[in-house]
C-alpha cells in the first residue's frame, strides 16, 4: 500500500480543485501525439492528426484528452487503494484497447508538462514531487492486470 | 549522428535541486553537501545550487557539439561511470526535471514542437552520458 502524507494529500487536492479539465485534458493527450508520435496509433479513427496544428484543433482528441483526465478523479477519490481502484480500467487497456503500458507514462509526463506550463513557479518542487508520486502510482496501477 | 533543426534552450541549474526533492534518492549522491533535510533546504543549499550550474555548463558542452555529442561526452561519461558511479537512470530523471522547469519558464511559448525537439536533444544526451558505461 502506498502512505501519503497529509501534504502530498493536500497538494494533490489542491491541483485538481483547481484543474481545468477541458484546457488540460485536451491539451495533455494532442502533446503526447505530437511529442511521441508512434501513440498515435491508437487514434486512427479519430481524424486529421497529419501534423502538430492539425492535432491540436482535433476536437475528438480533445474530447478524448478530457475524458482521460476525469479517468484520474477514480485515484483522488481512492487514493488509498488505487490499485483496486484502476483494475477494470487496466484490464480494458490491457484486453481491449491493446496499449503499450510505457504509454502511461510518457502521457503523464505530458500532463505535468502542461500543468508546470500553466502553474509557472507555482509548480513548487514539493508540488511536483507529491504529483509525480501521484501519477507514479496510478501508472503502475494501469498497468497492472497486464500479462 | 542526429539531424537537428534550429533550437533555442534556457537551461536552469535550479533543476539540480528540483531533482533531489522531486526524486529523494539521488540525495545519495550529495551526502557530504550538507542539509538536505527538506524541500525548502535543498532549494537553499548553495553547494547543491553551485553544482547545478557545473552540470548545466556540462549540458552546454553538448549544445555547442550538437553534431556529435556522443564524442564529446566519452570523458564525461566515464567519469560518471568509473569515478562518480552514478546510475545512468538518473541522468533520465535530470533530464524531466529541466524539462518541467523549462515549460514553468516559458509556459504556452512551451509548444508540443518545441517540447519534441528539447525531449530528442535530451534524450541524446543522457545516450551519450550512458555510452561508457559497462
Amino acid at each position: 500500500m502506498v502512505e501519503w502524507t497529509d501534504q502530498e494529500r493536500t497538494l494533490i487536492a489542491n491541483i485538481f480543485a483547481n484543474l481545468d479539465y477541458e484546457d488540460i485534458g485536451s491539451k495533455a493527450l494532442a502533446r503526447c501525439l505530437i511529442v511521441y508520435p508512434w501513440t498515435q496509433r491508437y487514434f486512427g479513427g479519430f481524424g486529421n492528426l497529419y501534423n502538430a496544428d492539425a492535432i491540436m484543433n482535433n476536437p475528438m482528441i480533445s474530447a478524448h484528452g478530457v475524458k482521460i483526465l476525469h479517468g484520474l478523479d477514480r485515484a483522488v477519490k481512492n487514493m488509498d487503494d488505487i490499485k483496486n481502484a484502476y483494475a477494470t480500467l487496466s484490464e480494458l487497456h490491457s484486453e481491449k484497447l491493446h496499449v503499450d503500458p510505457d504509454n502511461f507514462r510518457l502521457l503523464s509526463d505530458c500532463l505535468s508538462i502542461v500543468i508546470a506550463s500553466k502553474m509557472g513557479y507555482d509548480f513548487t518542487p514539493d508540488l511536483q514531487a507529491a504529483w509525480q508520486k501521484f501519477l507514479t502510482v496510478v501508472v503502475f496501477a494501469l498497468g497492472r492486470q497486464y500479462h | 549522428m542526429v539531424k537537428w533543426t534550429d533550437l533555442e534552450f534556457t537551461m536552469d541549474p535550479a533543476a539540480v535541486s528540483r531533482c533531489l526533492v522531486v526524486y529523494p534518492w539521488t540525495q545519495r549522491y550529495f551526502s557530504t553537501f550538507g542539509d538536505l533535510s527538506d524541500a525548502k533546504a535543498i532549494m537553499s543549499n548553495a553547494k547543491v545550487a553551485q553544482h547545478g550550474v557545473t552540470v548545466i555548463k556540462g549540458l552546454e558542452k553538448a549544445v555547442q557539439n550538437m553534431d556529435d555529442i556522443k564524442n564529446t561526452y566519452a570523458a564525461l561519461s566515464v567519469l560518471h561511470s568509473e569515478k562518480l558511479h552514478v546510475d545512468p537512470d538518473n541522468f533520465r530523471l535530470l533530464g524531466d526535471c529541466l524539462t518541467v522547469v523549462v515549460a514553468s519558464k516559458m509556459g504556452s511559448a512551451f509548444t508540443p514542437e518545441i517540447q519534441a525537439a528539447w525531449q530528442k536533444f535530451l534524450s541524446v544526451v543522457v545516450s551519450a552520458l550512458g555510452k561508457q558505461y559497462h
